[in-house]
C-alpha cells in the first residue's frame, strides 16, 4: 500500500464513521486519526530561503513534502518575519501553529546570519513554539551556507577555510539557541540552491541527507508510545460495526502512530 | 607618465598662501564677491587638508570591513565571513599609498550581547564626528530585518551625532555583496548585466530606502556595490570590484571641503571624484579669469593671472594623486606647445612658460584670458586625471581655446578630445594595471 492509498483508505474509514458519537465510534476514529503524516512548520525571516530548502529535501505539494519516496509529511509555511509587515506575519505565523498543531518546528537561518539578528529570530520561534501543544520538535537548519565560501568559489564541496566559517557558524547558533533557552533537537547547515539558466545548472545543494534524516529522527523520536497494534485496531472497526478488507501490514500501517511514516509499500 | 622623486606638499601649502594674496587684490576688483569666495573654497581645499573621516556601520556579514578595502583598493582591515572580525569599535587610520583614512570599523549590529556595543559605538563616534555615515546592507537581506537594523542605527545615531537644524545628517545607505541575488550562475562582473539581478538591485535598493524613510532618517542614497577582492601574499589575484566609483561619488559629495581633497587622492576607483575636485579648480581660475580680464585694474594681468593659472595646475596635479614632479609638467606644458622651462619647484616651471598662453603678457581682454585659463585648464584634467596621451590632451586644449570659455565654468563639462581618448574604458582603468 503506497502512501496515497493509505491516505484514501483512511479517508473512507473517517468518511465512514462520521457523524457518530458512540464509545466503539469514538475508539476507532481515534486509533485511525492517530496515524496520521506528521507534521511540519516551516519558519524563519523573509529571505532565509526555507521555499528552497523545502523544494529540495524533497517534492513539495499542495502542503505534504515527500523527503523520500515512502515517507511524507504534511508541511504548513506561513509568511516569513522580519519584513516591514512583521507583526502581522508573525500573528499570522502563530494562529497558523495553534491551528495546525505541527510535531516538528522547522527553522530556517541564514548560516552567514548566525549572528546578526538571530535574536529576534529566535524570540519570534519561542512565540510560535510556544502556542502548539504538545510541545513541538525544533529542528535549525543553517540555510544558504554557499554563501560562507569566497563568491569565486561558491561551489560545494567547500574548502577547508569555509567548512570552518560554517562550523562557527553552527556553533555561534547553538550559543543563541543556549541564550535564549531553546531546546534545539538539531542545528544542521545545508545549502539548497539549484540554478538553471543557459543550459548550464548551478548545483549548490549540499548536507541535505543531514537535515532530512535529522527532522526524521526528531519526529520518530516524539512518537507517543510503542509502535503498531494492528489487532487493536481491527478490533475496534468490527465493535464499530465497520467490515475494512485490510492485510496484516496494512492495518498495521493504519494503526501505527504516523502510520505514513516509513510506511512499506 | 613617469614618476619623478616625489613632490613635497610644500608646493600645495605655497599655494594656499598664494590664493590668500590673490584673494586680497580680487576683493579690490568691483563685482568680484562671487570668484572671491570661489578663491576661498580654493584656499580651504588647498590648505585645510586633512583625512575624511568615514564611520561604517551594519550588521555582522554585511562588508563593513572589506568596503574600506574596496574603497582603498587594499587590505587594509582584515575580512571574515561569518566570524566577528571586528572585536570593538576603533578609529583606525588607514593609510595606502602614502593616503589616510581615518575609519571607524564597529562589531556587527545586533550580534551577541548588542547593548553594551552599541554603546561602545556611541561612545566612539562621539569622540570623533565623523564627514560621512555608512550603513552597510548585504543585499541578501533586503526582505527581512531592514527595520530592525535602522532602529538600532538610528538609536547609537541620535546619542552620538544629534541632528543639528536644518542640517542633514550625513548618511549613505550601501547596499553590499548584490553578487548573491539571482542569477547566481552569471556570478561576474559587471553585476548589473542580467535584466533579473538588475531587477533584484533596484528592488532591494527600493526596500533599503523606504526603510530608511520608515526610521525617519530618510531620504538617504542607496548605492548598490560589491567588494570583493582576493589577495594573496599582499597581491590582488580577483578583483570584482563594482559600484565604488558610485559610492565614492556619494561620500565625497557628504565631505566638509577640507576633507575633499585627501579623499580624492585616496580612494582607488574614483577618478569621477578627482575629476570633480579637478574642475572646480579649473571653474573658479576662469571664473576669476574672466572678471580680471573684464577690469582695467593695471595689476591684473600678470599678478592675477599667472599665479592663478599655477594654482590651478597645482591643484589638478595634486587630486589626481600621483607623485608627480616638475619634469611631468614641464614636458607636458612643452608638448602642449608653451615651452620648456627648468626650474626646481612645480610652481616655478609652471610660471615660467605661462607666459606663452594667450591673453597673458599681451593686451588682455576677458574672454581672452578666460579662454586662456580654461583651456589649460581642461587639457590638464584631461591629461593627469583622465590619463589621455599628450596628443590628445593637446587636442583638447586647442579646441577648448577655440571654443573660448562656457560662461559658467564652474559647472561647465569638460570638452571631448580626439579619437586616441583611453578616458572611455570605463573610467577604472588608471590604478588596476
Amino acid at each position: 500500500m503506497t502512501t496515497r492509498e493509505l491516505d484514501d483508505a483512511r479517508a473512507s474509514l473517517l468518511d465512514a464513521l462520521r457523524g457518530r458519537a458512540d464509545p466503539a465510534a469514538t475508539r476507532a476514529r481515534a486509533m485511525v486519526e492517530r496515524g496520521r503524516a506528521p507534521r511540519v512548520m516551516v519558519v524563519g525571516r523573509r529571505g532565509s530561503g526555507r521555499s528552497v530548502l523545502l523544494a529540495a529535501l524533497g517534492r513539495c505539494v499542495e502542503g505534504a513534502l515527500w523527503i523520500d519516496p515512502r515517507r511524507a509529511v504534511s508541511v504548513v509555511e506561513p509568511a516569513g518575519w522580519r519584513g516591514a509587515d512583521h507583526a502581522e506575519a508573525l500573528k499570522d505565523g502563530v494562529a497558523r501553529a495553534r491551528a495546525f498543531a505541527p510535531d516538528a518546528v522547522l527553522l530556517a537561518i541564514p548560516a552567514t546570519e548566525a549572528d546578526a539578528g538571530v535574536d529576534d529570530d529566535l524570540d519570534d520561534a519561542a512565540k510560535v513554539i510556544g502556542a502548539i501543544r504538545p510541545r513541538p520538535a525544533l529542528v535549525v537548519a543553517l540555510t544558504r551556507s554557499d554563501e560562507a565560501a569566497p563568491p569565486d568559489a561558491a561551489t560545494p564541496p567547500w574548502d577547508d577555510d569555509t567548512r570552518a566559517s560554517i562550523a562557527r557558524a553552527v556553533a555561534t547558533a547553538k550559543e543563541h539557541l543556549a541564550r535564549k533557552k531553546l531546546r534545539a533537537d538539531a542545528v544542521v547547515p545545508v545549502s539548497a540552491r539549484v540554478e538553471v539558466s543557459g543550459g548550464e545548472t548551478l548545483d549548490l545543494r549540499w548536507n541535505l541527507d543531514a537535515l532530512r534524516a535529522a527532522l526524521v529522527d526528531a519526529l520518530w523520536r516524539r512518537l507517543p508510545g510503542p509502535a503498531a497494534r494492528a489487532e487493536e485496531l481491527a478490533d475496534a472497526l468490527r465493535r464499530a460495526g465497520l467490515e475494512v478488507d485490510l492485510s496484516e501490514s496494512e492495518r498495521r500501517a493504519l494503526a501505527t502512530p504516523w502510520g505514513w511514516f516509513g510506511v512499506a509499500t | 607618465m613617469a614618476d619623478e622623486p616625489a613632490r613635497s606638499s610644500d608646493d600645495i601649502d605655497e599655494e594656499a598662501q598664494r590664493l590668500q594674496d590673490l584673494e586680497e587684490l580680487v576683493k579690490r576688483i568691483p563685482g568680484a564677491s562671487r570668484v572671491v569666495n570661489e578663491l576661498r573654497d580654493l584656499r580651504e581645499l588647498l590648505s585645510q587638508r586633512r583625512a575624511p573621516r568615514v564611520a561604517v556601520l551594519g550588521r555582522r556579514g554585511s562588508g563593513k570591513s572589506s568596503l574600506a578595502n574596496a574603497l582603498l583598493g587594499a587590505e587594509a582591515l582584515a575580512t571574515g565571513r561569518v566570524e566577528d572580525t571586528t572585536k570593538a569599535p576603533a578609529w583606525v587610520d588607514l593609510a595606502v599609498r602614502g593616503f589616510a583614512v581615518k575609519w571607524l570599523d564597529t562589531p556587527g549590529l545586533r550580534a551577541g550581547g548588542e547593548a553594551e556595543r552599541s554603546d561602545a559605538v556611541a561612545e566612539a563616534l562621539k569622540a570623533c564626528r565623523p564627514d560621512v555615515v555608512l550603513v552597510c546592507f548585504r543585499a541578501a537581506e533586503w526582505r527581512a530585518g531592514l527595520d530592525d537594523d535602522l532602529k538600532e542605527v538610528k538609536r547609537v545615531l541620535d546619542v552620538a551625532m544629534p541632528v543639528k537644524e536644518g542640517v542633514k545628517r550625513p548618511v549613505v545607505g550601501v547596499l553590499t555583496r548584490v553578487d548573491e541575488l539571482p542569477p547566481l550562475a552569471e556570478r561576474r562582473p559587471p553585476f548589473d548585466a542580467p535584466t533579473e539581478r538588475r531587477e533584484a538591485i533596484a528592488a532591494a535598493k527600493d526596500a533599503v530606502a523606504a526603510a530608511f524613510e520608515r526610521a525617519g532618517m530618510g531620504p538617504v542614497p542607496v548605492v548598490p556595490v560589491v567588494t570583493w577582492q582576493r589577495f594573496v601574499d599582499g597581491a590582488r589575484v580577483t578583483d570584482w570590484r563594482w559600484g565604488l566609483e558610485a559610492l565614492a561619488m556619494e561620500i565625497h559629495g557628504l565631505l566638509p571641503l577640507a576633507a575633499q581633497m585627501e579623499a580624492a587622492r585616496a580612494f582607488e576607483r574614483a577618478r569621477a571624484v578627482r575629476r570633480r575636485v579637478a574642475m572646480r579648480f579649473v571653474g573658479a581660475a576662469t571664473s576669476v579669469s574672466v572678471v580680471v580680464g573684464a577690469t582695467p585694474l593695471p595689476v591684473a594681468d600678470l599678478a592675477l593671472l599667472a599665479p592663478l593659472q599655477t594654482v590651478m595646475l597645482t591643484g589638478i596635479v595634486y587630486a589626481s594623486g600621483r607623485q608627480l614632479g616638475p619634469r611631468a609638467v614641464t614636458e607636458w606644458l612643452g608638448a602642449l606647445g608653451l615651452g620648456v622651462g627648468t626650474g626646481i619647484g612645480l610652481r616655478e616651471v609652471v610660471r615660467s612658460t605661462l607666459k606663452l598662453i594667450p591673453g597673458i603678457g599681451a593686451s588682455l581682454s576677458g574672454a581672452v584670458a578666460a579662454s586662456g585659463t580654461w583651456a589649460l585648464g581642461t587639457a590638464a584634467v584631461r591629461y593627469f586625471i583622465d590619463g589621455v596621451s599628450v596628443s590628445a590632451s593637446k587636442r583638447a586644449y586647442e579646441a577648448a581655446l577655440r571654443g573660448g570659455a562656457p560662461s559658467e565654468a564652474l559647472d561647465a563639462e569638460l570638452p571631448p578630445v580626439g579619437d586616441d581618448d583611453p578616458g572611455d574604458d570605463g573610467g577604472d582603468g588608471d590604478d588596476d594595471a
